[in-house]
């Protein structure tokens, strides 16, 4: 019987760093909140450990377990935001307005609140491409969606950045 | 990403992250079968409510000579008769 406890360690060992950043893009959000949602993720993950097949890397095991959380996480976010008659959009610029972890200039702010007024899958695959760097078919294993239709969700978050960020620039 | 973290997040991160499956496993029988417990609960109770509501709210069933006397008072030919009967004597 394999050593979950091991394997675990080393995916965390491996893994949280680039995780943090992946879930932290997708959910748009403060430190403290990618913090919260990253434990759980690691739940989730050892909790599953012993079921994973091996029939992806644990990689894309991985990614897909947090990308579906952090989607899963903003949507419980937007229906709290609805209950409270607030906009999350509003609310995610605030948040970046505020964030004392915010380390850019006043256009990767913009950027930034582009990015985070994206819906929730295109900031998924805009985060997991223009950040990460991530392939179409890797990201296309994570999502399981298909590489033409991650290409053309990526062609429409990069338009509405420039779209955004076009106000921006002519200043 | 223009973002950073308080300094040294990443190894609390990982001490953190490191300790999970060592509080997994000293989580409590009692912790484990709550959840369980409070959805029997919940399924128990809509179950004795709903029998509740279903006594008060359901009509009584009527008998079988009401049925034939209700046939009888209405028009219906000897052959509707006869299958009225067939099926109440099932």
């Amino acid at each position: 019987m394999p050593n979950y406890e091991d394997i675990f360690n080393k995916l965390v060992e491996q893994y949280s760093e680039q995780l943090y950043w992946h879930v932290r893009g997708i959910i748009s959000s403060s430190h403290e909140d990618a913090d919260d949602l990253l434990q759980d993720i690691f739940i989730k993950v050892w909790r599953g450990l012993p079921n994973f097949r091996g029939d992806s890397g644990y990689f894309t095991w991985l990614w897909r377990i947090a990308t579906n959380e952090a989607l899963m996480y903003l949507r419980k976010k937007k229906v709290r935001a609805a209950l409270q008659f607030q906009s999350l959009d509003a609310k995610a610029e605030r948040v970046i307005d505020a964030d004392p972890w915010f380390d850019g200039d006043a256009a990767e702010r913009e950027l930034s609140k582009a990015v985070a007024s994206l819906p929730d899958r295109q900031r998924g695959v805009f985060t997991m491409r223009y950040y990460q760097d991530l392939s179409y078919e890797d990201i296309s294993k994570i999502t399981g969606t298909s590489v033409g239709a991650l290409k053309a969700s990526y062609f429409h978050a990069t338009k509405k950045i420039r779209e955004r960020i076009k106000d921006f620039e002519a200043y | 990403m223009p973002y950073t973290t308080p300094e040294g997040y990443f190894e609390g991160l990982k001490q953190k992250l490191a300790g999970i499956p060592q509080r997994a496993r000293n989580v409590s029988p009692m912790q484990k079968l709550t959840p369980y417990l409070a959805l029997a609960a919940v399924f128990a109770a809509a179950f004795v409510i709903g029998g509740i509501l279903l006594n008060k709210t359901a009509t009584p069933s009527a008998g079988k000579e009401e049925i034939v006397e209700y046939l009888l008072e209405h028009d219906l030919t000897l052959a509707q008769l006869e299958e009225a009967v067939y099926y109440l004597d099932e």
